[in-house]
């Protein structure tokens, strides 16, 4: 059966009325919650999954792909109207989208956001729906060295390339590791640095890490920070309609931005920050009128917020095809699969199609749905926004002690919780980059279990595990993702 | 190393230096793991080893770039340590609170105390705000989701 039947059979499958339900409350919840300022998309997703537990897998996985896209556009709301990005895709539409909103023009910086995200997040839908079976049916040859060598590329890339230096980014990635050693090994059920304690003889869950990176440490951080305890909401001015002009000025950022986003998110290569600053900097190359930029051009909305979405579309690539999350808030869907006891990867096509299918249909209808109800309801959204911070902050720990403490009602959860929010304001004070942490959390068991596979198979010989061609060339595209950034800031400097 | 941070060159270095030393526990701890080598050549001490090394080189590093700028100072404004106090307090009051006398009034003192963290003074008027979404929350996904919470009352609300 090809890509089509199946996706068609995915499309019978989320237009159930109930399905269809599931799909709009994930919007309007990832939405949210996402627009909430300083909750991320990744947040949104840890905090909503004890929600998604109640459900059965198929219509779990169709509100996630509500909450997904809902989620980042919530983020981008924020950014416009309060200059607050809830994660580094949004950076850049911070820029100019809050400017336009402080001219007068935030209608029309959240219109083209919103159509741009719609557009992005289909081109990418279709790309994913034709490029991962691909991906998946060449992954299946991949032994446990290729999957070792992955998981060493993925580290190589968002630890060098995201945040301001490596230094930190190792740093992040390596607390990450640390905590995933935690608990019972899987290949030979031993108990590692449990302390006693019966929790963690499952390892420290991710929803406990991101919950406190995100919320506990955002918390802290923004409390213990006077001048961050004022803000400022834009009201939105101006028409949701856009006129001839924004929309002549919007239709090829949407698209340039778009085929900018999606490969950066489909090769593990550090997320939705480095496209949706590409496409910054080319629009306004491209623009006529570059002195607008930096004071509300309509392009700089446009182009990144469609590199956001398109790479947000991208990154399910390798987290489908591979099980390889590459953004903080693909680890946080990785968990959620393993909650269901699935494992993503090639053989998900084979032995859940129906799921991943119904998945890859709802990406459809959670994109046109965020279309149709996110600009008439910005008026709700604006709402959030004036919610005073310490009622926020409030709820947002109330809810992230019940979330994480609902895991395994075990109050040793709620002492990580803490701890590691403490690391997510040192984090934040220290400017050190929270994903490398998370990825390192998700992916030091996998790296670990594949590594020690292949040198069971090769007989404890490490270049003999790692000579194989394909282990090779991904294990040279890892070097040369740590070593070209390092040559490239140097000649800058220089 | 970029200058516009919120901590100096000191910060990093203590930063570094404390990683080292979790690195160093862990290390001691990966030592004393019981577990012999299978046809791997490596067990569970590898990667445990693995993450030691990591956090001590990069705790080394941290620590480097902090002596190399040790005379620049931190560009960030001052914690607030009254409101940092506020919220770790507030947790781990709820941690205590919370299989004692029960979700409520645990997630009423945490919501309570993240108030008083943003110096906000209308304490009563907060107190009831944090009473009322704890009962919500309480209500809705207790009987809602059907989640089971910890009460004070066994077999009640609150």
């Amino acid at each position: 059966m090809g890509a089509l039947d199946q996706l068609l059979n995915g499309f019978a499958q989320a237009l159930t009325l109930t399905n269809i339900g599931w799909c709009l409350l994930g919007t309007i919840l990832g939405t949210a919650v996402g627009i909430l300022p300083g909750i991320g998309p990744a947040l949104t997703i840890a905090l909503l999954l004890p929600v998604t537990a109640y459900l059965d897998a198929t219509g779990a996985f169709i509100m996630f792909a509500g909450l997904y896209y809902g989620a980042m556009y919530g983020s981008s709301t924020t950014s416009i109207l309060l200059n607050t990005p809830g994660e580094s895709g949004s950076i850049v539409t911070a820029v100019e989208g809050y400017r336009m909103a402080k001219a007068g023009r935030g209608a029309a910086a959240l219109a083209t956001a919103a159509i741009g995200s719609f557009v992005a997040g289909t081109v990418g839908t279709l790309l994913l729906t034709f490029l991962a079976p691909a991906i998946a049916r060449m992954a299946i040859a991949f032994g446990p060295a290729e999957y070792f060598a992955i998981a060493v590329f993925a580290f190589a890339a968002v630890s060098s390339m995201l945040g301001t230096s490596p230094a930190r980014g190792v740093w992040s990635l390596f607390l990450g590791i640390t905590a995933g050693v935690v608990g019972i090994d899987s290949l030979t059920g031993q108990s590692r640095f449990t302390m006693g304690f019966p929790t963690l003889l499952d390892g420290i869950s991710i929803v406990v890490v991101a919950v406190g990176l995100f919320a506990v440490g955002e918390a802290l951080w923004v409390a213990s920070q006077p001048s961050m305890r004022i803000q400022e909401v834009e009201a939105v001015r101006g028409s949701l309609w856009m006129t001839r002009d924004e929309w002549r000025r919007s239709w090829k950022p949407w698209l340039r931005g778009t085929f900018i986003g999606f490969p950066f998110g489909a090769l593990p290569a550090g997320g939705t920050e480095i496209p949706t600053f590409v496409s910054y900097t080319l629009e306004k190359k491209l623009s006529s009128r570059p002195e607008e930029f930096g004071h509300g051009a309509i392009e700089g909305v446009a182009g990144p917020e469609a590199a956001n979405n398109a790479a947000v579309a991208g990154v399910l690539v390798p987290l489908l095809t591979l099980g390889l999350p590459t953004s903080a808030t693909a680890a946080i869907m990785l968990a959620a699969f393993q909650e269901y006891g699935l494992q993503p990867g090639p053989l998900l096509f084979l032995t859940n199609a129906d799921l991943v299918w119904s998945l890859i249909a709802s990406l459809y209808i959670g994109n046109l749905a965020l279309l149709v109800l996110n600009l008439p309801l910005v008026g709700l959204w604006v709402r959030l926004l004036t919610i005073p911070q310490h009622f926020l902050y409030g709820g947002i720990l109330v809810f992230s002690t019940l979330g994480v403490y609902s895991l395994n009602r075990s109050v040793t959860d709620l002492v990580l919780l803490l701890l590691f929010g403490l690391v997510g304001w040192i984090m934040r004070r220290f400017d050190i980059p929270v994903a490398p942490c998370i990825i390192g959390l998700i992916l030091g068991p996998m790296a670990e279990e594949q590594l020690r596979r292949a040198l069971s198979i090769s007989q404890g010989s490490l270049v003999d595990a790692l000579s194989r061609p394909l282990t090779l060339v991904i294990l040279a595209l890892a070097v040369l993702v740590v070593v070209v950034p390092a040559l490239l800031s140097r000649r800058k400097k220089a | 190393m970029e200058s516009d941070v919120h901590v100096g060159g000191r910060g990093f270095m203590a930063l570094g230096l404390a990683t080292l030393v979790l690195g160093l526990v862990v290390a001691v701890g990966t030592a004393n793991l019981p577990g012999a080598a299978s046809y791997a050549g490596v067990g569970v001490r590898l990667f445990p080893a693995i993450a030691a090394a990591g956090l001590i080189g990069s705790g080394l590093w941290l620590a480097v770039q902090g002596w190399q700028i040790r005379h620049v100072h931190g560009s960030g404004e001052r914690s607030d340590p009254v409101a940092f106090a506020a919220i770790i307090g507030g947790l781990v009051a709820h941690m205590v609170l919370l299989e004692t006398a029960g979700f409520v009034i645990a997630s009423t003192v945490l919501f309570f105390a993240v108030t008083l963290a943003f110096r906000d003074q209308r304490w009563l008027l907060n107190l009831a705000i944090a009473f009322a979404v704890a009962l919500v929350t309480r209500v809705v996904l207790g009987y809602g989701l059907g989640l089971a919470l910890p009460t004070l009352l066994p077999g009640g609300v609150i």
